[in-house]
């Protein structure tokens, strides 16, 4: 498809359609996501059963591979409409299917009767001088190469974690996926932004199984990147196996109700944006629909007195090559923001429309554009500090951490916890890690320990004062 | 020709042959699939109301099979012809062909399929799915002043699907509809959701009751004074919903074959054997007409004709749910496999996997011993009622399963007390929650609609449901 013809019979449409139609555009804007995605899947092994006995027969050719050549071409409209003597705005987005002038022309009418029946408070399109940030997206160095070069390149990296992984005793890797997407956007709108940058992503799934005698578990491994490189074969394996290692000699878990010690996946699934409430709490939408506990520099814990480490978080989409990185957001430039400080709320996510709503663009603020990265800073505290003395519960991983996002609650199943007691680890698994998000906040302490994991930069462990395990 | 599909596919379908055919050129068996979507959305809150059409994210794949490997090629670009021969003939032409299991193509059919409604969703206009939207918005927010937020949404989704090999050439207009309810409740303090879906395959669908509504909203608000349960373990009743998880994430996710294949399903050394109570019976059947994870036919050609039973009175069974990777290489291994047609994938330039349908336990029959809900509750003493899902999460390895669900009812001597609790985790080992099921209900509900991921990613439209089931689990 022609991305200049489709943007001149827009623009031209959108001008003409008050005068043809009775339409009143607003504004629009244009997506152009050219994407050249490539996926290698594997099953190293295919297993059957003997006697009660899983036995592997090697497979070293791949279970598929996809290269996917794509084009997509989108439109958002803004609509105005005036009803019982008030004036209301809506919008309605839309993908192309070829750049034929009609069909284009179509879309557009289509867009934009949706938009005008849509009885929402006039909002701001689109920001007219936006000045996008630098953010590296793109690693170079697989941006450029031939389809073929490429899935050498991946076939490398599954090689050397096949054979990281067979140095390990009783692992196994029973399933390694590779997905790599090289991606360029171009982005125009009506009010004057033209934009066009690179991404790339990898993704990748491995799945490691521990085998000894009878116990077996797996453990999965999902590490999301914006460069090859930056999956390092030999630290996934090393993870992995101790993970599943673990979890196949994992006891039951205990009853408990006190301080529970997060680690690793843990830490990283209890603080990062996507899984916890902050940021559902700390949307503009939800704010101005006052579904929110937000309350600008007010503690996020409410009434709990705080006792542990002041908690800041940022969501920050800036962060070079950070897997939740972004340069813009619905044409809105990414930007850093500040939702926790010291514990207590700070700035909101959202874009113009809520920004407006809420009179912060009135105020000066700038939109926050996308969610991006999670970033904690760290706290004072030695991991030998947080692990304490005596008897301490360790969680290492969820089977599937999320917390109701308007309570705080969770209740959330445990993959791998140990018990801590006189120098010894005794790995658990099952049961249930219990509590709730916001009064865990009263009472945290965070390790001086980072860790970069998978879009969350923050503290490698964090001790949480009180909280539940059903066993 | 004239199957009512978008006129781009109309074109493709007739096309397809010749590609699948390029294909063949040097591949001893190539396939192609087409997938686009049409429909609209209206949501309602109370700053925002959206009317927008659904994507059509149209897509082709076309694979080819090496004798061990599918090599495929997919994209975006499903009007150019002459781009799709040279991608095809790209795709094939360093293809080297392996000693391998070969796919059997099947007999000769041409079909196409769509789904049967009551009211036909696509003679509906924007402005009258606003009406339903703006209805139900109004009964949820004027219900008590504490519903700070209520949100209508209604959907629209109409799937098309050609698939395209040597022997097969079928297409399908699958429409699903779904009106969505979500009142959040806040007393100034504290928040709570609550949820209600309705689904059909037509506008029938959104037909839910003023009373329903209430109903709806009314229970957003009880959750505010509700407890937490005491963490333990108890004797609980799952709604048909939870039921359908439980088998969704036990032996749903524990017989999907590429999962048995990779070693990372303890069912493989169960096949046969025990591994529930008498009353456990597990089906997966996308031909079930009319639900929310039906389809007509597989990504991989297989019609959805037959259910793939997987536990039958308690007993683990060797049919399992197959994709046609899996089903070549294991054909020789699993004796009584059977290619099913449960071969899926999320979207066109994604793999294909073993993925579920409808999944659900069935119930029992009343001669058999089958109740009533009512009677079910009356004969459980003190036990929890489950309902409401919210998630869950499989372990077909570990055998470990999670279950959230929105609420539990607290049953006193076979009595609802009125108690309630909120936000309510479920967890167990799967063979002892299974053994431990010892009442069952006599119909069958297969209502709920929503996504299934192999793991975290890979989603697919799925239902579960069955009866409502007696058991025992941890909750917290």
């Amino acid at each position: 498809m022609d991305f200049n013809k489709i943007k001149s019979i827009v623009a031209g449409a959108a001008m003409a359609l008050p005068a043809e139609r009775g339409l009143d555009v607003a504004g629009w804007s244009l997506r152009r996501i050219e994407t050249d995605a490539t996926t290698v899947i594997r099953l190293p092994g295919i297993y059957t059963t003997r006697e009660g006995k899983f036995l592997r027969q090697p497979n070293p050719q791949p279970r598929e591979v996809i290269m996917s050549p794509s084009e997509e071409i989108w439109v958002k409209v803004y609509g105005r409409h005036k009803a019982d003597g008030s004036e209301y705005m809506g919008e309605a987005i839309d993908q192309f299917l070829s750049d034929d002038e009609a069909a284009v022309k179509a879309t557009l009418v289509t867009l934009a009767q949706a938009a005008c029946t849509q009885p929402n408070r006039p909002y701001p399109a689109s920001e007219a001088g936006a000045e996008f940030p630098q953010v590296e997206l793109a690693d170079h160095e697989i941006h450029e190469l031939s389809y073929g070069a490429l899935l050498g390149r991946v076939q490398r990296f599954s090689d050397a974690l096949l054979n990281a992984a067979s140095g390990e005793f009783g692992i196994e890797v029973s399933n390694l996926e590779v997905f790599v997407k090289r991606l360029r956007t171009r982005i125009e709108t009506s009010s004057g932004i033209a934009l066009e940058y690179g991404s790339t992503r990898t993704d990748a799934e491995v799945c490691f199984i521990a085998r000894f005698g009878d116990n077996v578990a797996e453990h999965t491994a999902r590490p999301h990147a914006r460069r090859l490189r930056d999956l390092d074969p030999q630290n996934l394996v090393l993870t992995g196996a101790v993970h599943a290692r673990g979890i196949a000699q994992a006891g039951p878990a205990p009853q408990h109700t006190g301080p529970v010690v997060l680690t690793g996946a843990a830490a990283h699934d209890f603080m990062k944006l996507e899984y916890q409430p902050l940021s559902w709490h700390c949307s503009g939408k939800a704010v101005y629909e006052k579904m929110s506990r937000y309350q600008k520099d007010k503690p996020a814990s409410g009434d709990k007195p705080l006792v542990g480490d002041p908690v800041t978080l940022f969501s920050d989409p800036l962060v070079a090559f950070g897997p939740d990185s972004h340069i813009e957001g619905d044409a809105v430039p990414a930007r850093r923001i500040c939702l926790l400080k010291d514990g207590c709320y700070d700035e909101v996510l959202g874009g113009l429309r809520y920004y407006h709503y809420l009179g912060l663009l009135e105020q000066g603020a700038r939109p926050s554009g996308p969610v991006g990265n999670t970033v904690v800073p760290t706290g004072t505290h030695r991991t030998a500090e947080l692990l304490g003395p005596g008897r301490t519960i360790v969680v290492r991983s969820f089977s599937d951490f999320h917390t109701d996002p308007t309570s705080g609650d969770f209740a959330s199943e445990i993959r791998l916890g140990e018990i801590r007691e006189d120098g010894s680890n005794k790995p658990f698994k099952g049961g249930l890690l219990i509590g709730n998000w916001f009064d865990a906040l009263a009472d945290i302490k965070l390790s001086r320990e980072t860790v970069a994991q998978d879009g969350y930069y923050g503290p490698a462990i964090i001790r949480v004062g009180s909280l539940q395990i059903a066993g | 020709m004239g199957y009512d599909l978008p006129p781009q596919l109309e074109e493709l379908r007739g096309f397809l042959p010749e590609l699948v055919a390029e294909a063949e050129k040097k591949a001893p068996y190539a396939s192609a699939l087409v997938t686009q979507s049409a429909g609209e959305t209206v949501s309602k809150t109370p700053a925002d109301e959206r009317t927008n059409p659904v994507p059509p994210r149209p897509g082709i794949r076309i694979s080819a099979w090496d004798g061990m490997t599918f090599l495929s090629a997919s994209t975006s670009r499903i009007g150019d012809r002459d781009y799709l021969i040279r991608l095809t003939r790209d795709l094939v032409q360093s293809i080297v062909v392996k000693q391998g299991p070969m796919p059997d193509p099947g007999e000769n059919l041409d079909r196409h399929f769509r789904s049967e409604f009551k009211e036909d969703p696509a003679k509906v206009t924007a402005r009258e799915r606003q009406t339903v939207c703006r209805h139900a918005f109004e009964k949820l927010a004027a219900f008590d002043k504490r519903i700070v937020a209520p949100r209508a949404v209604y959907v629209y989704e109409r799937e098309y699907r050609l698939f395209c090999s040597r022997t097969r050439l079928l297409s399908s207009d699958v429409t699903n509809v779904g009106l969505y309810l979500v009142p959040v409740a806040s007393d100034g303090k504290k928040q709570a959701m609550n949820f209600k879906g309705s689904l059909a395959p037509g506008h029938e669908a959104v037909h839910i009751t003023d009373e329903t509504i209430r109903e709806t909203a009314d229970l957003a608000v009880q959750y505010l004074s509700a407890g937490k349960i005491p963490a333990g373990e108890y004797r609980v009743i799952l709604d048909p919903d939870l039921t359908g998880t439980l088998a969704h994430e036990s032996f749903g996710h524990g017989c999907e074959v590429d999962a048995l294949m990779r070693g990372a399903a303890r069912a493989a050394l169960y096949i046969g054997k025990r591994v529930g109570s008498d009353l456990v019976n597990i089906v997966d059947f996308g031909g079930l007409p009319g639900r929310h994870g039906s389809i007509f036919f597989s990504d991989d050609g297989v019609l959805a004709e037959e259910p793939a039973v997987l536990v039958k009175d308690g007993i683990l069974q060797p049919t399992l749910m197959t994709d046609l990777y899996s089903y070549l290489h294991m054909r020789e291994r699993l004796p009584g496999l059977k290619l099913s047609a449960n071969g899926r994938l999320q979207t066109y330039d994604h793999p294909i996997y073993a993925r579920m349908t409808n999944t659900y336990f069935l119930p029992l029959e009343k001669e058999k011993g089958g109740k009533t809900k009512e009677e079910l509750i009356a004969d459980s003493g003190d036990a929890i009622l489950i309902e409401q899902l919210t998630s869950g999460m499989e372990d077909p390895l570990g055998w470990g399963v999670q279950l959230q669900a929105l609420r539990g009812r607290e049953i006193k001597a076979g009595k609802l007390t009125g108690k309630l609790y909120y936000q309510v985790g479920l967890t167990g080992y799967v063979p002892d929650v299974l053994a431990s099921v010892d009442g069952i209900t006599n119909e069958l509900d297969v209502s709920s609609g929503g996504t299934c991921g192999k793991g975290h990613k890979e989603y697919v439209r799925v239902s579960s449901g069955g009866p409502y089931v007696r058991c025992r689990m941890k909750l917290g």
